[in-house]
């Protein structure tokens, strides 16, 4: 499969100005003090047609700056990037007619006009013929429901409503490779559902989808593939899948007692058992003992209720970062 | 080259709507001018009655006319590109604007022309109101003079846009244009000839100012409607081009360098 997005040991350093303090008067009369920050270092990953990759990492890990020299609108200080076969920062204009981009915390659209003046603007800005145009507009207004409120100043929108817009805005021109970084932040659970739900529809169109959120449950539905990113560095890169089954081997099993006292289960294994009123839990248990540790249960207890629950994405990257850390 | 156009024109006309929805701050604005343009009018009176004859060549109908040519000229020119530019660079917006197949510059123009037209419109109607009332007698304005008027304005305009530009590109390194931007009022302000006509200036200073490219902004212009020509009309064109093209290289060759190290804040 050809590589749409590919990174070779790509760094960036940012000198940032150092606040003195002291008074006025000497902050006038002092030199400016600069301290480099290493935003990226040395990252390498590719990116094939098609993919959604969602980048994951704390606040100031680098995502940003990544995406802003894959983007083209960073330059990196080393390394080679290539998006679209291209360099993203010596072609950017080139690569832009081919890109759509969604920065969670800044708006492209007009404030003091609807949206709908916004995608004719876009509409002129990428060349989209009137056909394409009418289609996609017709597929995004259906999809995020936004009859009611295309036609509102941009200024008088919920941050739902509008973020709805700002993504109708980045797929109105059917780009092949779309950045999005942190889409949902401040978003309602509505409107988050929408947006994935967008998403996943889009990516059936085999629109290659790049993805920063802090919420891991988007990227578990959204994505095919997870980078980890800390503190610069890419630690962990996985099918989103693979990591799932990787730490759901072990599940934890909840029963709900009928029975106040909770009677003690004898196992050929020595399971983390944990017993209260009305409930027993056991962890980790692998896939093949569930049915022994239930039978168990259910030998001593009367059980009204049970539920297995395994690792979501967002555990997995929390125990992965703490493991790190650890060792 | 259409499509550049198209986009101007696209993006002009949504600045002129952006701009029309805030109808306090228009007929606030054109009070404001109203205001400003009767005081000019009245202290130029004042100053003529009080002297000889004529001032810097000007008599006081020509004078009122300098004033009303310069107050319509002035919302015309693209003077807040600067500004717009600095706060795009400060704020991180500039990444979006970076973010699309045409260059910022044309969305840059694109909006200056829609404000200017949409200024024009708004302050038109009280100048005319006031040049009804104050000017005793009309220079004789021919097609050829509109069409020297047209070319010249243009001239200026360009001047003015690339000149703003420069000043815009600084905020690359100054993260801040608040202070940059003061000086640069005062500069055009003193040197464009914006309070009074240049030729009221000392022989030596308008000697220098008669090879910068700032005369061009306001004098010539309204010379050319008062039907005041000389020689210095043409080389006014031809400087004010020079200056244009040079500005152009010095910002093709500085945003180009700069861009490669723009942080870009917040996220």
């Amino acid at each position: 499969m050809e590589s749409v997005i590919s990174l070779d040991q790509v760094s960036k350093t940012y000198k940032v100005k150092q606040q003195i303090d002291k008074p006025f008067w000497q902050r006038l009369l002092s030199t400016k003090t600069y301290r480099s920050v290493e935003a990226v270092k040395n990252i390498s990953f590719q990116v094939e047609a098609g993919e959604s990759v969602g980048l994951i990492g704390n606040n100031g890990a680098g995502k940003s700056t990544l995406i802003k020299m894959m983007t083209g609108i960073l330059y990196p200080n080393s390394g080679d990037i290539k998006v679209l076969g291209r360099n993203p920062f010596d072609e950017r204009t080139k690569n832009n007619q081919e890109i759509g981009v969604v920065f969670g915390q800044r708006t492209q659209l007009k404030w003091d006009l609807s949206p709908i003046e916004s995608f004719k603007l876009l509409k002129t800005i990428y060349t989209i013929d009137d056909a394409t145009y009418a289609q996609n507009m017709g597929f995004f207004v259906d999809l995020f429901d936004m009859k009611n409120f295309i036609s509102q100043p941009v200024r008088t929108l919920s941050l739902g409503q509008r973020m709805k817009c700002e993504i109708a805005a980045a797929f109105l021109h059917n780009p092949s490779l779309v950045f999005l970084d942190e889409p949902s932040i401040g978003l309602d659970v509505f409107s988050k559902e929408a947006i994935s739900d967008f998403l996943i529809e889009m990516k059936r169109g085999k629109i290659t989808i790049i993805l920063t959120t802090h919420d891991l449950e988007e990227i578990e539905r959204v994505c095919d593939r997870a980078l980890v990113i800390d503190e610069g560095q890419l630690i962990l890169e996985d099918r989103v899948d693979h990591l799932l089954q990787l730490y759901n081997r072990e599940k934890n099993i909840t029963f709900t007692l009928k029975n106040r006292e909770a009677v003690k289960i004898k196992t050929p294994q020595a399971f983390d058992i944990s017993y209260a009123e009305y409930r027993i839990e056991v962890h980790k248990v692998p896939g093949e003992d569930i049915q022994l540790v239930t039978n168990q249960v259910m030998q001593e207890n009367q059980i009204v209720d049970m539920s297995i629950s395994g690792f979501n994405l967002t555990q997995i990257i929390k125990k992965y970062l703490e493991d790190r850390q650890d060792a | 080259m259409r499509r550049i156009l198209t986009y101007i024109r696209v993006e002009a006309k949504l600045a002129f709507i952006s701009k029309s929805t805030y109808r306090a701050a228009t007929i606030l604005s054109a009070l404001t001018n109203t205001f400003l343009m009767i005081i000019y009018i009245y202290l130029w009176k004042a100053i003529c009655a009080s002297s000889d004859g004529a001032l810097g060549g000007y008599d006081l109908n020509e004078m009122i006319l300098y004033i009303l040519i310069v107050k319509l000229l002035k919302p015309l020119y693209p003077f807040g590109v600067s500004q717009l530019y600095g706060g795009r660079v400060k704020n991180g917006d500039i990444a979006n604007y970076l973010l699309k197949p045409v260059r910022m510059e044309w969305q840059l123009l694109g909006n200056a022309i829609g404000k200017g037209c949409y200024d024009l419109l708004t302050n038109g109607g009280p100048a005319l109101i006031l040049s009804l009332l104050f000017v005793s007698s009309w220079p004789r304005v021919t097609a050829s003079t509109f069409f020297l008027l047209f070319a010249y304005v243009i001239s200026a305009y360009a001047f003015v846009f690339v000149f703003e530009l420069c000043i815009g590109v600084i905020s690359y390194y100054t993260s801040n244009l608040w202070g940059v931007n003061k000086l640069k009022r005062s500069v055009m302000s003193f040197f464009a000839g914006e309070l009074l006509p240049l030729t009221l200036y000392p022989q030596a200073l308008l000697k220098i100012l008669r090879i910068l490219p700032f005369a061009s902004v306001y004098l010539v212009p309204s010379n050319i409607f008062m039907g005041i020509s000389s020689e210095f009309t043409l080389v006014s064109f031809i400087i004010v081009w020079l200056f244009t093209f040079v500005l152009l290289t010095f910002y093709g060759m500085f945003s180009h360098k700069i861009t490669k190290n723009i942080m870009v804040y917040g996220g």
